[in-house]
């Protein structure tokens, strides 16, 4: 006969073997995979191991942009003992004041920045402090050495360390990296275990670009333009500079005016903006006339002193009767007449047509962010007065860089050259990549280039629109233009403001180097008084940093150069 | 007790007892055989060996994950060390670039050496005629 009290007993050790064991079937079998993961997580760390962005350098590897490594201070304020104290001996390292520390290490969180970005030397004294509760984490910051020296080109990265502008956006998945990934099996106090567990991904890095852009040029362009810009009170001024066989951009420069402050401009506008180019746009009629034996230089033309074309008077910038002009004459004078009685020859469509083989309205290849392909109307839109705008530059839109294309056709002997901003990719071994030669095409014979070469050097001569556009020891070939800004509000265009425009190529002979330079609002308002003299003093560092002689004495045939030989025609 | 004695006696007396012949009494003992002998050497040799190399093993295996250990402290303070390495690399080259920089130069140039810009170009003539390069080249 078993006792009550013993059967309580007995009961009380049934149940609890009986709880145990349905307690270990729920430990071990139901909730296993659970508690397991529970027990890798705890005894796993793992972590993401940052990557560095690749550096992007200019031509001759000199950096322009690069990421350096940092550290972001932290505090998980629960595990500081004694917020006041670390406040004062953390406060003159980080340069913050105490009080601001104080409250940040005292709030109610688990995570606060004390200071992000820090460099290696102060993490150290941070870390020799041995303070509780605050912790260290890896950062990147990325640096432009050269200030803003291609700013407009370069663009910029988010908070997120992404690219949000420029060739960093461009380019932003080859300059990222992959970053890596690491699993470790750690103690109880975090460190790493002997022979345990220990998986690394290791992180790519990103690779580098190396640009076409020649740090002395682009920071020569960026000054002369500025002071341009100051001296003439313009809004903005762009400049490119571009080597004329391969393309290469060596220049690319953005300047603004704010409130009378010049400076460089975040922006990219010679890829970016449209505007009416003015008389640059000439070059198109003439290289169509000259192609289909509808003029030659020598080629006399009547210009009246106004014409009127589908209810629109046209007119030339300075008054005249009616004059006997050359061919020639017309593109050094610029005359607006004498180009819509050349058009008219060539008609409609073929203004059009010479207009776009020139890359007008159409993208210039390089595929930068927002870059414009401008606006050129087809013949079918046209209004009346049409067949007199469109060839003197009006009715359409381009950029500068578009600009800039057509002229180095010519340069080019004819053979349009698409432009390059980068040369090649640099790998995580340094080891440089060149991309493909730019693809060509031919736009003009060589012969019409060679005629129109002769007769753009007249612009810069003596009784051409731009003399100030002339290098000593060089001859130089270019084209003006000066073109009304159209309202943005209303039709017509704004009174009293221009784009000036000048573009050429040096030496005029033997063509090493091109370049564009327009302002924005200037006073004076034409490309020949105010971009002319840039153009000059950026061509003349050009050449003599890329060590371009001039040409023999013998060999020149333009007015310009210091040598003193006649300018012939 | 006594009892047990009064018989034994009893049964030496006992006429019908056959005398028996007095043979001496052979003590019997186990004999080892030398192989047995050797077995049992052998085992005790084996016994100790195992345990020798056991706790050798052991030993070992101590040694070895006391160097693991060592070399994982080592390797990782390696890696810190090539991290703080790379990233001075990088802090260098930024300063290098910085220093490098145009307009550093030409603010070092024009103020602290007194330089100016020349306001004149002058070209030494070659005594052979010299063509212009169809290219760009050189450094810019």
């Amino acid at each position: 006969m078993v006792g009550p009290r013993l059967f309580s007993l007995r009961a009380v050790a049934i149940g609890t073997a009986l709880i145990l064991a349905g307690r270990l079937v729920q430990v071990q079998l139901l909730g296993g995979a659970t508690y397991r993961n529970y027990g890798r997580s705890q005894m796993m760390q793992s972590a993401v191991l940052p990557t560095i962005r690749g550096p992007i350098l200019d031509r001759n590897g000199a950096v322009l942009a690069m990421s350096v490594p940092r550290t972001d201070i932290y505090a998980d304020p629960r595990q500081v003992t004694s917020p006041s104290a670390e406040a004062a001996k953390l406060a003159p390292l980080l340069g913050e004041s105490q009080a601001s520390i104080t409250t940040l290490l005292s709030a109610k969180t688990t995570f606060v920045y004390l200071k992000k970005q820090v460099g290696n030397s102060l993490t150290k004294r941070v870390e020799a402090l041995g303070l509780p509760g605050l912790g260290f984490l890896p950062d990147t910051t990325r640096y432009a050495p050269n200030g803003n020296l291609a700013a407009g080109v370069l663009g910029f990265l988010g908070a997120s360390g992404n690219g949000l502008a420029g060739l960093e956006y461009q380019y932003n998945s080859l300059l990222a990296g992959r970053p890596g990934h690491s699993t470790v099996q750690v103690d109880p106090f975090g460190g790493p275990i002997s022979g345990g567990v220990h998986r690394v991904q290791p992180p790519v890095p990103g690779s580098g670009l190396e640009l076409t852009l020649s740090t002395a040029i682009q920071y020569e362009a960026q000054q002369a333009l500025a002071k341009e810009v100051a001296a003439s009170h313009a809004r903005a001024g762009m400049a490119v500079v571009e080597d004329v066989h391969t393309g290469q951009v060596l220049a690319m420069a953005t300047v603004v005016s704010n409130h009378g402050k010049v400076g460089v401009s975040g922006a990219n506008d010679p890829l970016t903006y449209t505007y009416e180019p003015g008389s640059v746009m000439k070059i198109a009629t003439f290289s169509g006339a000259l192609v289909h034996h509808l003029i030659t230089p020598t080629t006399v033309l009547q210009v009246p002193p106004s014409l009127n074309l589908g209810g629109y008077v046209f007119h030339d910038a300075e008054p005249h009767g009616t004059e006997n002009l050359t061919a020639t004459q017309i593109i050094a004078r610029s005359s607006n007449i004498g180009t819509i009685e050349i058009a008219k020859k060539l008609g409609a469509t073929g203004v059009y047509n010479w207009i776009t083989r020139f890359g007008f309205g159409k993208p210039t290849g390089l595929g930068f962010p927002g870059a414009s392909s401008g606006i050129v109307r087809p013949p079918a839109t046209w209004s009346a007065s049409a067949l007199g705008s469109t060839p003197i530059g009006q009715d359409t839109g381009v950029t500068a860089m578009q600009v800039l294309d057509a002229y180095n056709t010519v340069a080019n002997g004819g053979l349009f050259v698409r432009p390059q901003i980068v040369k090649g990719v640099v790998g995580p071994n340094g080891r440089l990549r060149r991309r493909p030669p730019p693809a060509t095409h031919r736009v003009i014979p060589k012969a019409v280039a060679t005629t129109l070469t002769s007769m753009l050097e007249h612009v810069v001569g003596p009784g051409g629109t731009a003399p100030a556009a002339a290098i000593p020891g060089y001859s130089v070939a270019g084209k003006t233009g000066t073109a009304q800004k159209p309202s943005t509000t209303s039709r017509g265009y704004v009174p009293g403001s221009y784009m000036a425009t000048f573009v050429g190529f040096v030496p005029a002979q033997s063509p090493a180097i091109s370049a564009v330079v327009v302002l924005d609002h200037p006073t004076p308002i034409y490309g020949g008084s105010v971009a002319a003299p840039v153009f000059s003093q950026v061509c003349s560092y050009a050449l003599r940093t890329l060590r371009i002689p001039p040409p023999a004495a013998g060999s020149q045939s333009g007015s310009q150069g210091s040598g003193g030989v006649a300018n012939g025609g | 007790m006594l009892a047990r004695a009064d018989q034994g006696l009893r049964q030496e007396r006992d006429p019908r007892s056959r005398p028996q012949p007095q043979r001496a009494r052979v003590r019997l003992r186990l004999v080892e055989t030398r192989s047995d002998s050797g077995r049992k050497s052998l085992t005790r040799i084996g016994t100790t060996v195992s345990i020798a190399l056991l706790f050798a093993a052991a030993f070992v295996a101590a040694a070895a994950h006391a160097l693991v250990a060592q070399n994982q402290f080592r390797l990782n303070a390696l890696q810190a060390q090539e991290a703080a390495a790379a990233s001075q690399e990088k802090a260098l080259q930024l300063r290098v670039a910085q220093m490098e920089a145009p307009q550093r130069v030409v603010w070092v140039a024009e103020h602290r050496l007194g330089m100016v810009v020349p306001t004149k170009v002058t070209y030494v003539q070659a005594s052979a005629p010299v063509s212009s390069p169809a290219r760009v080249q050189g450094r810019a």
